[in-house]
């Protein structure tokens, strides 16, 4: 297609107004790339749209300029204030998993050859040496007087034997 | 200025008087292309300033690219989907050249965002000639500005 044809065709028109296919969009671009003729045009084309756009214009209101600096301003400090919060849950997020691998694999091979336990471990040790202690002192009472027992009937079988063969 | 702009990082604010200053008439004028209130206009303006400012962060723009960002942005901000042309607004001097076919399509077209092929079917025409109608209703309004 020759170039006046292609300017001529309601290309440049269909583009400039926002509503071209994207084939169209690649042929626009591409002929703005190859041909300066089409480049110039389209430039042209869309300074006068532009000017058309300017005559028909409303002029907004005195306040309207100071909204739009508030909303951008409260888009910006909300954007702010997700981002910590973000971190923050990413962080959670990550113990979390953590948490979760910790519970679902037992570490087979220590890095430490010490043992962490609970504090509360030592008052049961306490108790079991205490007692311990106490069963062993029970033990030796029992065992002497099992002994002098012993050593009792003896004497009394002896007693009796004597007795018997008096009589 | 008011007081809840000082958060506004300098570049911004820069950024939003250039393109206040360009465009916010022109903006505006667009959106009263559908909207037929004019608070409620101003309403959506804001928006889609606010929107624009963020999204482009300072990089150069062009009316072009503002005004298909508003178009694509204008449903979601004012919840229409199928607002009909307010025929107050478009009362111009140059679209006044147009006969009403040519102001209909040019119209559907600029502000509404119709394809070439969606007027097509709409009116039951070959869409070379409507490509051809809305080339020769911008080749009137040029030629009345003296191009």
């Amino acid at each position: 297609m020759e170039i006046k044809q292609l300017i001529d065709s309601g290309l440049m028109e269909t583009y400039v107004m926002g509503v071209a296919t994207d084939d169209e969009i690649q042929q626009v671009l591409l002929a703005k790339k190859q041909f300066p003729e089409f480049a110039e045009a389209l430039t042209k084309l869309e300074m006068d749209m532009e000017i058309l756009a300017q005559s028909m214009a409303v002029p907004p209101t005195a306040n309207v300029l100071s909204k739009i600096e508030q909303e951008v301003n409260e888009i910006i400090l909300r954007e702010q204030n997700l981002k910590p919060y973000t971190e923050t849950e990413s962080k959670f997020k990550h113990a979390e998993q953590e948490k979760v691998k910790q519970d679902r694999y037992i570490e087979v091979e220590s890095e430490s050859n010490q043992m962490r336990i609970s504090k509360v471990w030592r008052w049961v040790f306490a108790a079991v040496f205490v007692l311990g202690k106490i069963f062993l002192g029970f033990a030796i009472y029992f065992y002497l007087e099992n002994r002098q027992a012993q050593e009792q009937i003896k004497d009394l079988k002896l007693e009796i034997n004597q007795i018997k063969t008096v009589k | 200025m008011s007081e809840v702009a000082i958060n506004i990082p300098k570049g911004n604010q820069k950024d939003i008087h250039q393109l206040y200053d360009k465009y916010a008439g022109m903006l505006l004028g667009f959106i009263r292309g559908t909207v037929q209130d004019h608070r409620r206009s101003e309403e959506i303006l804001v928006k889609i300033i606010s929107a624009f400012v963020l999204e482009t962060n300072g990089q150069p723009t062009s009316w072009l690219q503002l005004r298909q960002f508003a178009r694509f942005k204008l449903p979601e901000f004012s919840s229409i989907n199928n607002e009909k042309l307010n025929g107050n607004h478009t009362n111009n001097e140059y679209l006044n050249l147009l006969d009403e076919e040519e102001k209909y399509i040019f119209q559907m077209v600029y502000y509404q965002g119709k394809s070439i092929n969606q007027l097509a079917d709409l009116l039951n025409k070959s869409e070379n000639i409507l490509r051809n109608q809305l080339k020769s209703s911008i080749d009137k309004i040029r030629k009345a500005r003296g191009n």
